[in-house]
């Protein structure tokens, strides 16, 4: 096939791919609970759109180009050296399995297979830079329109920076030590660019053990910048960054020259290459489609124990009699606890502890110290219970893509959902719990109370008896959800992504929101009026009954949540939401 | 055991399933046949409460499947055409998860045996994501068959599996519906129906074309008599080519 035919076919591919995704969100959007996701969404990108278009306000960032044009190309440079380094580079290569199946076999040649995937990945890059600036225009003294060229220059060149990296990476894979021979000019560059980086830095130690402040250490960090081996090595990085911290259009104009050769040089450079790389690029296609299926599903730890060959236990043993609800529970946390692991706990744990011990060290005051020790995790905790259900998915969210074997269960539907929602709900209990109890302990040890005082270990219970009720109802607000909107949910076959679904995420986190401040708020009225009654009578003792009222509300909650959500589910026919192949 | 009444699935205004009744006794092995499309997979859901039906009946060893659900559930075994499993679960805890959800008492020593006869045993400790697609397939079968339902729900069983596997897979079925399980088989391997099973339904667009044992479906038409399977299968469903086309 020629270059000419294929790029008809190509043309032919993007076209019709775009057309059936709109085509798709339109057919969605005839069903009034997807319109309401599709008019959310447009709403949000008009809001967006306003807030950076409309009169400016100022920057909240005055410094931030100055800062930016000093430091950023010293950043891209270290992660340059570490794509280098860790060859994680080869995932610009990815060809979805698809393209795999289709283009690796197809009578196209590699170059021309190449530059489709170079114009391919625009489709991930200029959204990207749409999304940087909106976010950075504001703080950038350069005009709307500039600000995005820019991001969308520095986007490639480091997209095609990544690529000919990867395709390096490929060529030693496939040819040895003659592939590194073959591209050596490269690699040595960039063994001098980190031994020049190495040499202009390596005064900066002496500089931190004697700075007296930040400042003082950051103005040594700006002078090793100056430094003849930084300024060559950092050249082409700040080639790369000018145009985004130019200060007007001149002056953009004037940096984007550079930027754009130095673009076009990275495409040359690709082009050259002379690499086999098909198998390289279907092997981290599969890859990628295995890491987004596994964050997907919420076992990204789990895919890394099973390559490792270290599948961790379950927590606990699975009896074969007993209530049948039970083995979803456990299948559920075995999922969860297979992507964590002691040795992970047990670092987070040092680094609390060791963070506090330096704050001792550096704090004249070991009292602050210890408050803030024991802010960090608390709001780490709190934290952990807000969007902890956003991201532990180990529940009904992964099951729907196995609703066949589900539903087919000799268990009830109430039954199914209590049982999926305790699974992720016992682990964001796990991790919640874990972040307080460091809290708690950096608290008591830090001399933040008396060991005569009660009081905080009265917290602690009353916190420990009621994490697991408002975790099972901040879990089952989100499971219930997927049930009453099958078709929002994100699991289950392969959803086109479009500006509905946008919509439908932001009014799922607003219900999810509301429904946690109202599920939160009858628990809360009727323990504060159950203490408030009873402490004239108990004093602080109160908080007892009060707690035990609260208890017993949530309870309620997570019951009526079970038998309503339990009926949604029995009635929910998976076919008609296109939740079944 | 399996007993279905006027069972109709409707899509808005497309039908998928209309109007189906039929029965299938203890010990008997249906094959369920159709060209594409013509509503196999739809009524296996529908018959396993996948899906709700959108009229009819359908009784599982004498339980409504919609107003006892769970004894109708804990009856019956289903495997799809391409099995899903928890990719968090080694082989071993599937069977395990199996054993807590049916009650099955004495589930290590069946699992043993279920993993010894579908040689799994050395991939007891294996994720599904590391078995090959017939293991895969022997996964989905240990699982069904380890509470040792009443009623066997097949979809495309042999896919993925080797000459040996397929043959152990057929004795299997024969021995599963000689204890007295009633075995439900979709498939579109026509020889494979031919030789297993003793009673077909078949079905085009929706509706019943024929039903009854398999020397008998054609008896209709004088044309079929003497006929193979694959030959009243086309003739039936009015697939067949002229010949020579393919």
């Amino acid at each position: 096939m020629s270059a000419r035919g294929a790029w008809a076919a190509f043309r032919y591919l993007w076209l019709r791919s775009a057309t059936n995704r709109v085509k798709t969100s339109m057919a969605r959007a005839r069903d009034p609970k997807y319109a309401l996701g599709l008019g959310a969404g447009l709403a949000y990108l008009g809001w967006m759109a306003w807030m950076t278009l409309g009169p400016p306000a100022g920057s909240a960032l005055p410094d931030l180009p100055s800062a930016g044009a000093t430091f950023a190309p010293l950043l891209l440079a270290v992660l340059a050296l570490g794509w280098w380094a860790s060859g994680r580079t080869h995932m610009a290569l990815a060809f979805t399995r698809p393209e795999a199946q289709f283009l690796f076999q197809a009578p196209i040649d590699r170059e021309t297979l190449l530059r489709y995937k170079l114009v391919r990945s625009q489709g991930s890059i200029l959204p990207l830079a749409i999304l940087f600036t909106l976010v950075a225009h504001r703080a950038l003294p350069a005009p709307l329109l500039a600000t995005f060229l820019s991001i969308w220059l520095l986007s490639t060149t480091v997209h095609l920076h990544q690529v000919a990296a990867g395709l390096i990476r490929a060529s030693w894979s496939s040819q040895g030590r003659a592939g590194l021979r073959h591209h050596w000019m490269p690699i040595v560059a960039m063994v001098a660019a980190a031994l020049a980086l190495a040499w202009a830095f390596q005064p900066l130690g002496v500089a931190y053990e004697t700075a007296e402040d930040m400042g003082e250490f950051l103005a040594s960090v700006r002078l090793a910048l100056d430094r003849p081996g930084a300024v060559a090595a950092l050249l082409p990085f700040r080639v790369a960054l000018g145009p985004i911290f130019a200060a007007d259009v001149s002056d953009w104009l004037f940096r984007m020259v550079p930027g754009v050769g130095l673009m076009a040089a990275h495409y040359i450079w690709i082009v050259r290459i002379d690499s086999a790389f098909e198998e390289a690029a279907a092997a981290a296609g599969v890859e990628l489609h295995e890491m987004t299926t596994a964050f997907k599903e919420g076992r990204l730890g789990l895919l890394h124990a099973a390559k490792n060959k270290r599948l961790p236990r379950p927590w606990f043993r699975l009896a074969s009699t007993g209530h049948p609800a039970v083995a979803i529970t456990w299948k559920g946390f075995t999922s969860f606890s297979r992507s964590v692991s002691l040795s992970q706990g047990a670092f987070f744990t040092g680094i609390f502890f060791a963070s506090w011990l330096a704050l001792r060290v550096l704090a004249s005051d070991p009292h602050a110290a210890a408050v803030t020790a024991t802010v960090l995790p608390a709001i780490l905790g709190a934290m952990a219970l807000l969007l902890g259900p956003i991201f532990l998915r180990n529940d009904l969210r992964t099951d729907l893509a196995r609703l066949e074997i589900i539903r087919t269960l000799p268990l009830s539907g109430g039954e199914i959902f209590a049982a999926e929602v305790c699974g992720s709900a016992a682990s964001l209990t796990v991790v919640t719990a874990f972040f307080g109890v460091i809290a708690f302990a950096i608290f008591q040890l830090g001399g933040l109370t008396t060991p005569t005082d009660w009081r905080p270990w009265a917290a602690l219970a009353s916190a420990a008896v009621l994490l697991p009720p408002i975790s099972f109802i901040a879990m089952g607000i989100q499971n219930g959800l997927v049930v009453v909107f099958p078709g929002w949910a994100e699991y289950g076959p392969t959803k086109a992504p479009g500006i509905d679904q946008m919509g439908e995420m932001l009014i799922s986190i607003l219900i999810t929101s509301v429904l946690m401040a109202l599920a939160m708020l009858v628990p809360a009225m009727c323990g504060g009026a159950v203490a408030f009654r009873l402490f004239g009578y108990l004093g602080s003792w109160a908080a007892a009954p009060a707690a035990l009222v609260a208890l017993l509300v949530l309870i309620g909650e997570c019951v009526l949540m079970m038998v309503l959500l339990g009926e949604a589910f029995d009635e929910l026919d998976p076919s008609q939401e296109g939740l079944l192949n | 055991m399996i007993r279905v009444q006027k069972l109709t699935k409707r899509y808005g205004d497309f039908t998928a399933v209309d109007d189906l009744s039929f029965e299938a006794e203890p010990g008997v092995i249906l094959g369920l046949l159709g060209p594409n499309g013509a509503g196999k997979t739809t009524t296996l859901r529908c018959v396993t409460g996948i899906i709700p039906p959108t009229s009819g009946s359908v009784h599982i060893a004498g339980h409504d499947l919609r107003k006892e659900p769970v004894a109708a559930k804990r009856e019956l075994a289903f495997i799809p055409d391409d099995p899903q499993f928890f990719e968090h679960l080694t082989v071993t805890e599937h069977l395990e998860f199996i054993a807590r959800l049916y009650g099955v008492e004495d589930a290590a020593e069946r699992g043993a045996g279920l993993l010894e006869r579908l040689e799994l045993e050395d991939k007891r400790g294996q994720l599904p994501s590391q078995l090959s697609r017939g293991m895969r397939q022997k996964l989905a079968i240990a699982c069904a068959l380890l509470h040792s339902p009443k009623v066997l729900l097949l979809d495309e069983p042999l896919t993925g599996l080797d000459p040996r596997g397929m043959r152990r897979m057929k004795a299997t079925l024969k021995a599963e519906a000689e204890a007295g399980a009633t075995i439900v088989l979709s498939s579109h391997l026509l020889g494979l129906v031919e030789e297993l099973a003793s009673c077909v339904l078949i079905l085009a667009d929706g509706r019943l074309v024929s039903f009854g044992p398999i020397e008998e479906i054609g008896a209709h038409r004088p044309e079929l008599e003497g006929q193979g399977l694959e030959e009243i299968f086309l003739a039936l469903t009015g697939t067949a080519e002229p010949d020579g086309e393919i």
